[in-house]
């Protein structure tokens, strides 16, 4: 199941959403979770979930290919409505509300990385908090950090399912009950952990080796540009924002 | 003069002594095999080089550049590239082109030469091609000559591979050698090539071997590797067609001691049956 985890991993097509500039991207994922967190009633709900579909369909990335990868936290997600359904005042709605919250917020973070490559994330937080410099915020180093996250999880997910595949082979078990699974999976972090340590030191030594942290002040191979569809995406998130918080303000 | 010079290195890691006056030069256009056992120091030995370990005692000077100075740690590691053993490890970006456009970025050049710098790398080590693939949909041999196109784009007057053939197959450590053959004789850069394997140091130029954190070795590699005393003595075993070169001398048979490699084997029992 590790190994179908879709959060980090880029899938090439054809698209809108591929072609658009990393900054427009980012910026869209921003105005969508705001827009997410202040649907509270089942109107601008739904109307959040009409834009995300909206998306789904742009970026031409299969649903299936999705949903697969929404499996892992499907668990988090089932626990949490329930908990909301047995303690909560007027549970089922917040259920309801909770679970389509975090589902819209991991499908639209899921979209932002399937349609753009790690590098392109990266060079896009860069540009775009760039004026954080000024407050002596290491702008770079954040970028390539979560560039490096997004590209080791797909690396580490693998390994994880390669561990956990070298227990069962000598006889450990990943069923049964949550305290059993836990257990279980105690000696597949251990490994998991070690390794990723091990990974980390030689990507320090690489990145060292190839002058990482002397000089940013040159070109990129791919330099940012905007376009015109940046442009007409940029006009299209602002009409929704305004949409969304009139929704907010009347009450629907 | 040498390109890059060890001095009398002693370093240790807490109260582990892993180099002990350990000396070692580079030449340009020269292809050196650096071999030990695990755990003789081989690998502390490539960081020194790459200004990534700074020795307790001795020197480290690369093309003029002492290594205890920082301000020389950039001018060091622009002219040293260092490749590890697992390519895996040492990708940075998510397509072909972008991992070997990673150094020149840093160098920060403008992005027209950074695009002759990638396009030149990776027309070296025969990746053209690739280069809007996903690094890891490479093979362990193509990964490997990722790894090296990221270190050429830097421009670099030597490159370490530090035991970056040991996890290949046959066909892709041959493509390799011959590689950095081409690097040495046409680009005229510096290769250490650091092992365990000495049938990698056979077609090499010249070769150290170190045991215990000194140089205990060396010489030509037609010198090093037909002394198959002293390389067991020092945990390390002869070409397999060394060996049987020396067998054949044994025996009675004009066996040249430049026979080092299957290939050289090969043409000379071809050459001896015409």
């Amino acid at each position: 199941m590790l190994r179908d985890v879709t959060l980090g991993r880029y899938y090439p097509a054809r698209s809108v959403l591929h072609s658009l500039d990393p900054r427009t991207k980012l910026a869209g994922l921003i105005i969508y979770i705001v827009t997410v967190f202040l649907a509270s009633t089942p109107v601008s709900l739904a109307a959040t979930f009409l834009a995300l579909c909206v998306l789904v369909v742009l970026s031409k990335v299969p649903v299936r290919f999705m949903i697969k990868g929404l499996l892992p936290v499907a668990f988090i997600l089932a626990f949490t409505a329930a908990l909301n359904i047995i303690f909560a005042v007027d549970g089922v709605w917040k259920a309801i509300l909770i679970t389509v919250r975090t589902l819209e917020v991991v499908f639209g973070s899921n979209i932002l990385t399937l349609t753009t490559q790690p590098r392109a994330i990266s060079d896009g937080v860069e540009k775009g908090l760039s004026w954080m410099r000024v407050f002596k915020v290491p702008v770079h180093d954040m970028a390539m950090t979560v560039s490096i996250a997004f590209r080791f999880i797909p690396i580490l997910a693998d390994e994880a399912g390669t561990v956990m595949d070298a227990r069962k082979s000598r006889g450990a078990s990943f069923s049964g009950g949550l305290i059993k699974k836990s257990r279980a999976l105690i000696p597949v972090v251990v490994p998991l952990f070690a390794s990723a340590f091990r990974r980390a030191d030689d990507l320090s030594v690489a990145m060292d080796s190839r002058l990482y942290g002397y000089s940013r002040t040159g070109g990129s191979l791919h330099p940012l540009r905007y376009r015109g569809c940046d442009m007409a995406a940029y006009v299209m998130m602002l009409c929704y924002m305004v949409a969304m918080i009139i929704m907010k303000v009347v009450g629907a | 003069m040498s390109f890059a010079c060890i001095e009398e290195v002693c370093h240790s890691f807490g109260s582990n002594r892993v180099l002990n006056a350990f000396s070692l030069r580079l030449e340009s256009g020269r292809f050196t095999v650096l071999a030990g056992r695990n755990g003789s120091g081989k690998t502390t030995a490539a960081r020194l080089l790459n200004a990534l370990v700074i020795p307790d005692r001795g020197s480290v000077i690369v093309d003029g550049y002492d290594s205890r100075d920082k301000a020389s740690v950039f001018e060091i590691r622009k002219r040293i590239g260092l490749v590890l053993q697992n390519p895996e490890n040492q990708i940075v970006a998510d397509t072909v082109e972008d991992d070997v456009a990673f150094g020149p970025e840093n160098l920060g050049l403008s992005s027209d030469e950074i695009r002759r710098r990638v396009d030149a790398s990776l027309k070296a080590v025969g990746l053209y091609d690739k280069r809007l693939d996903n690094p890891s949909s490479l093979s362990g041999g193509q990964k490997q000559k990722l790894a090296i196109a990221g270190v050429l784009a830097l421009g670099p007057k030597c490159i370490i591979l530090d035991e970056s053939l040991s996890m290949l197959d046959r066909p892709s450590r041959a493509d390799l050698l011959k590689l950095i053959r081409r690097l040495c004789d046409e680009d005229g850069i510096a290769v250490l090539l650091i092992t365990h394997d000495m049938e990698e140091a056979a077609y090499s130029d010249y070769v150290y071997v170190m045991d215990g954190g000194s140089v205990v070795m060396k010489g030509s590699a037609a010198e090093i590797l037909t002394d198959e005393r002293s390389l067991h003595l020092h945990g390390l075993r002869t070409p397999v067609a060394c060996a049987a070169a020396s067998r054949l001398r044994e025996k009675g048979y004009p066996v040249p001691q430049d026979v080092l490699t299957e290939e050289d084997l090969l043409s000379f029992i071809g050459g001896a049956a015409c």
